[in-house]
């Protein structure tokens, strides 16, 4: 494809990215607590002051209930680099202690740019990547744009990473490398490198690790009913060296507890109101009253395992690359509805491998990616983002609308009547939780509302990829016929 | 309402909405001095009466546009208290409460109809894309409509700077769309209102007296009598706008006071940022003349005692070449401007007066008085018109956009926007090659971007080392301690090249006779009586 297009596609994307950096942060002017841009100021104070084996532990110096850090090692060893860059500019910003609460334009300034260099030398890497190798769109021009349009301007990612505040793009970059790189042959120990780099810097990648596992087994590893010993071993090899490599530092010490700050089990089924499974029958049973803790961790553990063994059966039975996508859409997506203690963020997770998928079924993903917006809207409330909300919400939908029109021939129009309607009947919700007051007895009635509805289309669009999954498994394979 | 209309409603609603939410979401962005002027001028519209507008003196911004601009204000003046009536007390200096942001943004957005209503009116005057045989011609008239209701020099000076040029440019199209279909008289009514809403555009008055004067009065006029109606028809329609606007200041015997807010001389040859024309590359002359005449003695250098790089705006003294006196820029500019309205006169067809509109407004850039960059984007806006019928006009219309673009960088200048600009920048300019360049079937190669040779490849480029500089290397490696002003001079020299070559070169594009595509019946040659001696010898 031209260079012009690309350098004109990514400088806009970049142009976006900084506008929607313009707006405020998630806890701007909000003590004592602030939010998630103190909490990762406060771990590059952490990670640049204190030696490694204090971080992950309570102590003076590091108070744990006081944004503790809760990622993995390559988020502190991140959070080291720019605390390091941060303290040769301006000491003020990281001094142990003093700079809790630190807020000034300037300090702004450098976190936006931390987060514009990771995309650039992650995300868009990797979103090229994907562009030249992707191996389902090969060939067709106009299905490549499509998946790289998507990608460079899917509205949630920007807002949550340049104007609520997070890495994500980092993670996710390297996720999208893997899952690309999964797809051929002499590159799958590659992909399984990348993918434990993914991993072990957010651990909630664990919602994609269970397919990329099962398909790197069912693909690489099995040949007519029998292991092939040597990609097994050497698969083991890298992810088990990979991990070692990277915790290293803190195998010395006590990694027992970076894995409790991991997985904090005491938390809770959910905090906020998310678009979960929970969250919705609470509404009808109160759940937390009912049973114990552990009780309600077992019920999660063994909902979540059911749900995702259809998904990850057929995927093992059939490896395709198709397959792959949709059982990474469907295993995370029922993590996210079944699992324990979810925030409303990790819909990213599941919107991931829907982005690679968006011009095979492009009515139902773009649909998806533009309710998984509609169930972030209590989080863009909060912090002060709705305006840019709407204004990157209305362009990525005609974006969508001119995407779908390029692909008509491959849509159902009842499809697309049915999402539209979906959409439109919930835009209300959004409108209504700014502009009225609910009744003081239910103060959350519309984020509820909001949350049950986004739960609800997300059940729907489960049970739907599940059939294309079915579809995809079953399909006989036909020599001459070519698939779309 | 026709199908092809009903596709250019659809293309020019579709680009505004576009360029509308791009522009809303630029609201929170840095604005200049010029927000807190227009604030102030809608408080002075609202609470004093008329006779007061141009006696005003309590904040520095007086009012320095013609009359019929204060009413503009006054009209929006009204909507204010909708938002936030603490806006219009005039003591409220530099008040820029939320709301006042969000009225005042929303309002530059909401002018801009004006511009989408002339966008639509050009489609159906002057049939842009009807030539083109391989692009359907809805596609270029939404790659037209977007090129316009997008555009980076409009957004950056509008939106983020802050000024109203998008609605006071529509209108200027407006003119120029209905001299398309012939509708001499309207064209003149509008263009007189725009002369009486920013007399910067007094620039290309030149260009409008000439055509309106050979085309309508003398070609449209049979015999002396038609000639002399026609005339004064022209006048009453130029003197009402003037009537309506100045009048009642005549009346209040407020006439010379408003003509000295309106031409303030004392300025300066160039503004604080010198625009990149001519005067700059004389500047620069003259500090090098005088630093080699100081070290080596070979000529008579003068002393002053204000130095025009200080970034102020004031009068400036040349060292070694003669200093320039208002007199002098005006000479200048009418002797440069003769040749586009000679070319004008002897071929006089509606495309030859496009393309004088564009020289008079860049000479006059080139050459003017105190002039501002922004004044570049009257030159390329109806430039943009020809380029995506026209090759030759597509390719200075490409290297304009560009270098006028990037001279206007130096406004936003504040950390967050400056990754805005340059992104905004890069994704428009390579829109506009990419979209150009497929109109026109030229793909470019690995040296040549579409439509233009290696040598303007070649210097597009360069401005990425010039950008990285400007933006951080002169502040990182410290030189802004030694020499403050270098980056802006570096941005002007350079431009003001690139603009005088296209000055030049646009002389040369062959002028056409009779416009082949517009729809419209062609004019009665003058002198009827020629005429009839043709039909009797056919």
């Amino acid at each position: 494809m031209d260079y012009l297009l690309f350098i004109g596609l990514l400088s806009s994307a970049i142009a976006m990215r900084w506008i929607v950096a313009r707006y405020p942060y998630s806890g701007y002017n909000k003590p004592p607590m602030f939010g998630d841009f103190e909490a990762q100021r406060h771990w590059m104070e952490v990670t640049v002051n204190l030696p490694i084996n204090e971080w992950y532990q309570n102590s003076s110096s590091n108070n744990l209930t006081y944004w503790g850090l809760d990622y993995p090692l390559l988020t502190a060893y991140h959070a080291y680099i720019c605390g390091w860059i941060s303290n040769k500019i301006n000491p003020t910003w990281c001094a142990l202690k003093e700079s809790h609460g630190h807020e000034s334009s300037s300090h702004k300034l450098f976190m936006r740019y931390t987060v514009f260099i990771a995309d650039l030398l992650i995300y868009y890497p990797a979103v090229f990547y994907v562009y030249r190798s992707d191996v389902l769109n090969k060939n067709v021009a106009t299905k490549k744009l499509t998946v790289l349009l998507t990608n460079l301007f899917y509205p949630l990612l920007i807002l949550i990473d340049h104007g609520h505040f997070q890495y994500n793009s980092i993670s996710l970059g390297l996720a999208l490398i893997a899952f690309v790189m999964a797809t051929q042959s002499n590159s799958f120990l590659t992909s399984a490198f990348f993918f434990t780099l993914s991993l072990n810097y957010k651990q909630m990648e664990l919602y994609h690790a269970v397919p990329i596992f099962v398909y790197l087994l069912s693909a690489y590893c099995f040949e007519q009913r029998k292991i092939k010993l040597k990609a097994f071993l050497s698969l083991g090899t890298i992810v088990i060296l990979t991990f070692f490599i990277i915790w290293v530092p803190v195998l010395q010490h006590d990694p027992i507890a970076v894995l409790k700050r991991l997985f904090p089990f005491e938390r809770g089924l959910y905090e906020d109101k998310v678009a979960n499974f929970w969250c919705t029958i609470n509404l009808v049973v109160k759940l937390r009253s009912k049973f114990t803790h552990e009780a309600l961790a077992k019920i999660c553990l063994l909902t979540t395992s059911l749900s995702i063994l259809p998904s990850c059966l057929m995927l093992f039975r059939r490896p395709t690359v198709r397959n792959f996508y949709i059982s990474l859409f469907n295993v995370s997506l029922c993590f996210y509805l079944f699992s324990f203690q979810v925030h409303e963020k990790t819909i990213l997770l599941p919107c991931l491998p829907l982005m690679l998928l968006t011009a095979t079924y492009p009515i139902e993903c773009f649909s998806f990616l533009q309710f998984s917006m509609i169930s972030v809207f209590p989080l863009m409330i909060k912090d002060d983002l709705v305006l840019i909300f709407w204004l990157t919400f209305i362009g990525f939908s005609i974006l969508a609308l001119q995407r779908i029109y390029v692909h008509l021939n491959q849509v159902s129009l009842f499809q697309l009547f049915f999402s539209i309607l979906c959409i439109t009947a919930t835009l209300p919700l959004l409108i209504a939780a700014i502009y009225i007051q609910p009744p003081s007895r239910y103060p959350d009635l519309w984020v509820v509302l909001i949350s049950v509805c986004s739960c609800i289309y997300f059940l729907i669009i489960l049970v739907q990829f599940h059939i294309y999954q079915f579809k995809e498994t079953t399909f006989k394979q036909n020599p001459i016929k070519k698939t779309n | 309402m026709d199908i092809r209309n009903y596709y250019k409603v659809i293309v020019v609603t579709l680009s505004f909405t576009i360029g509308a939410i791009v522009k809303l979401a630029l609201l929170p962005c840095y604005h200049s001095t010029d927000f807190e002027v227009h604030r102030n001028w809608l408080a002075l519209t609202h609470s004093l009466p008329l006779n007061q507008w141009y006696y005003e003196n309590r904040s520095e911004w007086t009012l320095d546009y013609p009359p019929l601009f204060a009413h503009f204000e006054y009209g929006l003046s009204k909507l204010a208290p909708y938002f936030d009536s603490e806006m219009l007390d005039i003591n409220n200096l530099n008040y820029a409460s939320g709301k006042t942001k969000l009225f005042q943004r929303l309002t530059v957005i909401g002018s801009e109809i004006i511009l989408a209503i002339a966008i639509f009116s050009l489609l159906k005057s002057m049939q842009i894309g009807r030539k083109n045989h391989d692009i359907p011609m809805p596609i270029i008239q939404l790659l037209f409509a977007l090129s316009l209701l997008n555009n980076f020099g409009l957004m950056l000076v509008d939106n983020m700077h802050f000024q109203y040029n998008g609605f006071l440019l529509g209108i200027l199209l407006l003119s120029i769309s209905c001299m398309y279909q012939n509708q001499y008289l309207m064209s003149a009514i509008w263009f007189s209102t725009l002369l009486n809403l920013k007399h910067i555009f007094l620039y290309i008055a030149p260009a409008y007296i000439v055509y309106l004067f050979y085309a309508f009065c003398i070609r449209q006029s049979s015999n002396w009598k038609r000639f002399i109606v026609n005339l004064i028809a022209l006048g009453i329609a130029t003197i009402v706008p003037f009537i309506l606007s100045f009048g009642p200041f005549i009346l209040m015997n407020q006439l010379p006071q408003v003509l000295s807010r309106l031409f303030p001389f004392k300025r300066g040859l160039c503004h604080a940022y010198w625009a990149p024309n001519v005067w700059a590359i004389y500047n620069v002359l003259d500090k090098g003349l005088a630093t080699i005449g100081r070290y080596t003695r070979l000529f008579q250098v003068r002393s002053t005692s204000v130095s025009m790089t200080s970034g102020l705006v004031q009068d400036i003294e040349h060292q070694v070449l003669p200093s320039i006196t208002p007199a002098i820029t005006f000479i200048l500019t009418i002797v440069f401007m003769m040749p586009s309205l000679i070319r004008l006169f002897r071929c006089c067809s509606k495309r030859t007066f496009l393309e004088t509109i564009i020289l008079c407004a860049l000479t006059s850039f080139l050459f003017g008085w105190h002039v501002h960059e922004k004044a570049i984007l009257i030159s390329i806006i109806p430039l943009s018109l020809l380029a995506f019928d026209s090759r030759e006009h597509a390719r200075y219309f490409l290297l304009l956009s560009t270098f006028g673009g990037f001279s206007l960088f130096p406004l936003i200048f504040t950390g967050p926007e400056s990754m805005v600009k340059i992104g905004l920048f890069i994704g428009y300019t390579t829109f506009l090659f990419y979209a150009l360049g497929e109109i026109h079937g030229d793909h470019g190669s690995t040296f040549n971007l579409p439509l233009l040779n290696r040598l303007e490849t070649f210097s597009i480029v360069l401005l990425i080392p010039l950008c990285v500089y400007v933006e951080c290397l002169h502040t990182i490696l410290h030189i802004d301690r030694i020499l403050p002003f270098l980056p802006l001079l570096l941005i002007s020299i350079y431009c003001s090249f690139f603009i005088v070559y296209c000055w030049i070169r646009l002389h040369t594009i062959e002028a056409h006779r009779e416009d082949e595509l517009t729809a419209v019946e062609s004019t009665v040659k003058f002198s009827g009586q020629l005429n009839k001696k043709e039909k009797k010898k056919n």
